[in-house]
């Protein structure tokens, strides 16, 4: 294999490993978003902004 | 009393929604015309060909810029997303203009000029990491200081940003290590190693957040590994400034008036780090909002939980 062939690879696996990150990323905020969505009409809560930890140090 | 008041309210958001979508028009509208007047002053301001040619080069950049505010002034929720988009878009593009096209510049600054093109990757990387440390570092001291929630989910986004940018600026460097010093690594040298230092810091930090129960304690912990690793940081931005051993020395913003760049070199290279910078404060939001939409996930799970053993 020539350079500029592993070159070339190098950035194909950098476009796609990017791309797998950013998309890993959307997915799972769309994916965590419905359930969360579902389960707090269910549950008939709507104050979203807490963080858990802080609430139980309190 | 209340039949008056409700609609009176309404009425009220309403205005207030007309005046939030005045106010954004206008940013666009400003913007709009701030692009126009980019793409016409040049012609009125330089009068030498080559000074307009320098400055239509970097109008990629400014397109760049001018999308990346509209998206975050009229984004609405989703704004972390559209820079997502955004700066992937603008980071492929940047990779493949940098592959097929500014190669064919001639230059005297790289021993291996096929090599080049990793220049365009490594060096957006290297500065979208900087900036994950940097939010990494803001978000450890506001948890430690404050114990604010925003400050731990800006731990969080800054610790996994950091780790995949640190792990694209060593790979690259690597590639380019191998293909410049012809070899891939070099132990002697201060900046390569302690920017694989805050590399593995990130790593620790996402992998024994993974390990530990969330809680204060855990969080405090991590926040000062975050806090004192900071200072690679400076350490790593002055290393080929004090101890230049294999690592070459900056080729902009070199403290001396001039660097060693071509101008498409430059536009490039510019057009490239604005499109990484998009993309990483993209990642940033969307990993915050993330981090705060699992908060709201364990708080539910910890409700069912009580309301189940009650």
């Amino acid at each position: 294999m020539n350079g500029m062939t592993a070159l070339a690879l190098g950035y194909l696996g950098m476009l796609t490993a990017l791309g797998v990150w950013t998309w890993t990323v959307m997915s799972r905020a769309r994916d965590i978003e419905r359930r969360l969505a579902s389960t707090e009409a269910a549950l008939g809560l709507n104050d979203g902004n807490v963080d858990p930890v802080l609430e139980d140090e309190r | 009393m209340n039949m008056v008041q409700i609609p009176h309210a309404q009425g009220d958001d309403m205005g207030e929604e007309t005046g939030k979508a005045r106010l954004r028009s206008g940013y666009v509208g400003g913007i709009l015309v701030l692009l126009v007047a980019s793409l016409w002053l040049p012609t009125v301001a330089f009068d030498s060909h080559e000074a307009q040619r320098s400055f239509y080069l970097f109008l990629p950049s400014m397109g760049m810029a001018a999308i990346a505010l509209c998206v975050l002034f009229v984004g609405g929720i989703h704004k972390g997303r559209m820079c997502l988009a955004l700066g992937y878009i603008g980071a492929s593009a940047a990779l493949g203009l940098a592959f097929l096209w500014v190669p064919s510049v001639p230059n005297d600054a790289f021993e291996s000029p096929e090599a080049q093109r990793l220049f365009y990757w490594h060096v957006p990387s290297a500065w979208m990491a900087m900036i994950a440390f940097g939010v990494l570092f803001v978000g450890s001291a506001l948890w430690f200081v404050r114990r604010s929630a925003l400050g731990w989910r800006l731990h969080v986004a800054g610790s996994e940003a950091g780790l995949a940018t640190g792990l694209m600026a060593v790979w690259s460097g690597c590639l380019w290590g191998a293909a410049e010093w012809g070899v891939p690594w070099d132990w002697t040298d201060v900046r390569l190693n302690s920017f694989a230092l805050l590399t593995l810091l990130a790593l620790v930090l996402v992998l024994g957040r993974r390990a530990q129960p969330d809680g204060v304690e855990s969080r405090d912990t991590f926040a000062t590994a975050g806090l004192f690793g900071f200072v690679l940081v400076p350490l790593t931005y002055i290393a080929t400034r004090i101890w230049q051993i294999r690592h070459p020395g900056p080729v902009i913003a070199s403290g001396d008036g001039g660097g060693s760049l071509a101008p498409e070199m430059g536009a490039l290279l510019g057009f490239a780090a604005l499109s990484f910078t998009v993309l990483i404060v993209g990642h940033l939001m969307e990993s915050v909002h993330l981090t705060s939409l699992e908060q709201r996930l364990d708080r539910l799970q910890g409700n069912l939980d009580v309301e189940a053993t009650e």
